[in-house]
């Protein structure tokens, strides 16, 4: 990864967002668990301005399960994330049933 | 004459289109980049970022923090490292061949520099191959300053990408195993 284009990432993207990968572990009107492959969970919260896609469609909020593996782009705030998009994705592979089992 | 001319007026073209597109990549924000890709399954996803990212030096993702994450996520480091890689590769390849047909635009003087480089390169045919694999695997410079370099030495293809692939194989799934053993560190260090 060349510094520079790093750099310019850093100029276009909002230097408080995150990107997170993991899998749900709990969901609420208000808030989404994920877990990494070490269990380790992150709390984020959702508002009404969070977009859910799936592929190239938006989709609502109930299509996200507890097991679904997701990308989230998240704002971090003062106390907590917010997650300004989730995307649904697919992972069959190692690591599915940890997060899970929380 | 006239062949001379055709061949610089679609070299400028190519290189005038790297630079658009280069352009182009930089000003999307990755979340909008990531609604483009559009794809659900996580290899695939891999593959294009990583082809994003590496077509052009000045791209707009840093692939390898994408794949660093998905792989302390629970993606098979392996796998989604290897995939990392062949989207890396599948840029560096469009890169060779650009610089090939560019070749006719670049300065005469340049041209002359690279060649003398070329002369002591070509004095240790057996070390470009181990030199292409160590770059690929531990330089954190772009692939790029090798793929134009020898490009522009008229370099064949085969006796340059497939040994930078290995060493991008090294690279990537280096990093997505980084990603599974030191995520927790990193992240706290950070």
């Amino acid at each position: 990864m060349s510094l520079v284009s790093l750099f310019i990432w850093l100029l276009v993207n909002n230097s408080n967002q995150n990107i997170l990968f993991g899998r749900v572990t709990d969901i609420s009107a208000s808030t989404i668990t994920i877990a990494n492959r070490q269990n380790n969970l992150v709390i984020i919260s959702i508002a009404t301005s969070t977009r859910v896609t799936s592929r190239r469609d938006y989709v609502a909020t109930d299509d996200i399960t507890v097991g679904s593996f997701i990308q989230v782009t998240a704002i971090q705030g003062e106390d907590s994330m917010l997650a300004k998009s989730i995307r649904l994705m697919s992972n069959s592979g190692e690591g599915v049933q940890h997060g899970a089992n929380q | 004459m006239e062949q001379i001319n055709r061949k610089k007026a679609f070299g400028f073209l190519v290189i005038v289109t790297a630079i658009v597109f280069s352009l182009l990549l930089v000003s999307i924000p990755t979340d909008t980049l990531f609604g483009y890709i559009g794809t659900e399954n996580v290899y695939l996803f891999m593959f294009l970022v990583a082809f994003v990212g590496s077509l052009t030096t000045f791209a707009s993702i840093p692939y390898p923090l994408i794949l660093f994450g998905l792989a302390a996520s629970g993606v098979p480091p392996f796998l989604i490292g290897l995939a990392s890689a062949m989207g890396v590769i599948t840029a560096d390849s469009f890169t060779f061949v650009a610089v090939k047909r560019g070749r006719v635009l670049v300065n005469d003087k340049i041209i002359s520099a690279i060649e003398k480089l070329a002369i002591y390169i070509k004095k240790y045919p057996r070390l470009l191959n181990f030199g292409l694999i160590l770059y690929g695997t531990v330089s954190p410079l772009s692939n790029d300053f090798a793929v134009i370099s020898l490009s522009l030495m008229k370099y064949k293809f085969f006796r340059v990408i497939p040994f930078l692939a290995i060493g991008n194989i090294f690279y990537n799934v280096g990093i997505a195993y980084l990603g599974v053993y030191a995520y927790d560190w990193i992240a706290n260090f950070i």
